[in-house]
């Protein structure tokens, strides 16, 4: 595929994405790219300019929204990270942020999967219905292809390598499958699983080898979510890495927002997993 | 040392006091978690090959490399002896690091020597050097098959393949990387 074919196909891309969310009524927002306290993330690292940072998602500003009563929120746009560059990353990239409130972890399989099937349309290629979808929690997939819980993987310091290395390759790269309930550390704002604290209401998307989107049911309780941010903090000042202000609006905000559910998607890696592409070099615009 | 984000293809590192270049490279992140920085390695000494991942945090060693101007004195029986072009100093290498060169190298021929540790790691001849044919056979008149080649022998008896048209005494370029012929030299 050359340059421009990949061009012309990701602009159909964009029309689908946009006309299933207006279907679904939901409202294209557009938030700052520029902020002066950008999340606290664990691992996720921020790009600094001029003295403020670019976000790494617009998580935080979209949730003001939803607080404010936007309840049907989207946004397609760059997010930057900081010394991101292999064949499924790149530091900027396009991505698919939404929020719909009264929702939850588990409402929006049902929703990704239509939002999948007009995507696979629009640009004439398969993609499997939802009764083909695999979904298994976390901890059944670390047990079968690794042996152990995800819990002893991460106090053993492995979780990433036995994800990658061993529970993601053994997936059916053909069929969209579910990761869901990841250990409540692994979880910055999503809510902890009603009935079992021990994990969090969030899941993962893998289709064609590629982690495509990331799932919560929204923290919104303020005081947690301060607690959650100041030990991400801790941990960032502990090993040396860029600490952040408090974004204290965001905080506030929680207190008025209802039940939500949030989702985060890579468009490039869509794009890909759609023309079975397995680089993500092969499908970026000139400027990235 | 090297931290983490240098980690790319084609660098140099050292591992337990050997030298390594990475031959793959990928940098691979779960969402929300650690960034892996795998490689693909080859050990420069041993030709040995493994696999590492490396953390963000993780520092690792930079190998004591250096690319020298040498040139090729003599073989003395055992060794190869070159001459550092700025102190005169010798050197010796061994033909097991010269591996296919020892077929092209030619005395006062102009090389660079990878030092690791001062110890010489690997030779780089002239990309290309010209050689005169010594003996092939004639081609077959009729064959004019294209991509068609024949064994051809130069002065010390290496074989290389050529195309139907070279003949005895001509002169042709040898690929010193790869050991390969590279094209006819044209007469003056």
């Amino acid at each position: 595929m050359t340059s421009k074919e990949i061009t012309i196909l990701r602009a159909k891309l964009y029309q689908a994405i946009r006309k299933y969310f207006d279907k679904q009524a939901f409202v294209e927002v557009d938030t700052a790219v520029r902020l002066t306290a950008p999340t606290p993330e664990d691992y996720i690292d921020a790009i600094s300019a001029e003295g403020s940072w670019l976000r790494t998602s617009p998580e935080m500003q979209m949730k003001k929204l939803v607080a404010q009563g936007l309840d049907r929120i989207y946004q397609m746009g760059p997010c930057f990270r900081r010394g991101e560059f292999g064949r499924l990353h790149r530091s900027e990239y396009i991505m698919l942020e939404w929020y719909e409130a009264y929702g939850n972890y588990q409402s929006m399989i049902p929703f990704i999967a239509d939002l999948f099937a007009e995507c696979a349309k629009s640009l004439q290629v398969d993609c499997p219905s939802i009764e083909q979808w695999e979904i298994y929690t976390l901890s059944e997939a670390f047990l079968e292809h690794t042996g152990q819980s995800a819990e002893a993987a991460i106090s053993a310091g492995k979780f990433e390598e036995l994800l990658m290395f061993k529970v993601e390759p053994a997936l059916n790269p053909e069929i969209p499958t579910i990761l869901c309930d990841y250990p409540a550390s692994q979880a910055a704002l999503a809510k902890l699983k009603e009935g079992n604290i021990e994990v969090a209401e969030r899941w993962e998307l893998y289709w064609k080898g590629i982690e495509l989107c990331n799932v919560y049911s929204e923290l919104i309780e303020p005081v947690e979510q301060r607690l959650r941010f100041e030990q991400t903090l801790k941990l960032r000042a502990q090993e040396g890495r860029d600490c952040y202000s408090l974004d204290h609006s965001f905080l506030e905000s929680l207190a008025n927002m209802p039940e939500t559910a949030g989702a985060a998607l890579g468009v490039d890696r869509l794009l890909m997993a759609l023309l079975d592409l397995t680089d993500i070099k092969t499908i970026l615009p000139d400027y990235l | 040392m090297f931290s983490a984000s240098d980690l790319r293809k084609g660098l140099k590192v050292e591992i337990d006091g050997q030298p390594w270049v990475i031959t793959d490279f990928d940098f691979m992140k779960p969402g929300k978690g650690q960034a892996i920085y795998r490689c693909k390695l080859k050990n420069m000494l041993t030709g040995n090959t493994t696999d590492k991942s490396y953390r963000s945090n993780d520092k690792i060693g930079k190998p004591d490399l250096m690319d020298k101007d040498y040139t090729y004195s003599y073989y003395d029986g055992a060794n190869y002896i070159f001459s550092d072009d700025d102190t005169y100093e010798e050197i010796e290498v061994s033909a097991e690091i010269l591996g296919n060169q020892v077929n092209f190298i030619v005395e006062n021929m102009q090389c660079k020597i990878l030092l690791f540790n001062d110890q010489p790691m690997e030779v780089s001849l002239p990309n290309f050097i010209e050689k005169e044919i010594a003996r092939t056979e004639p081609a077959v008149k009729g064959d004019t098959a294209t991509n068609v080649t024949k064994p051809a022998y130069i002065d010390n008896g290496y074989e290389i393949h050529v195309p139907l048209f070279i003949n005895e005494g001509d002169l042709v370029r040898i690929d010193t990387r790869t050991g390969e012929y590279a094209d006819r030299v044209k007469k003056a």
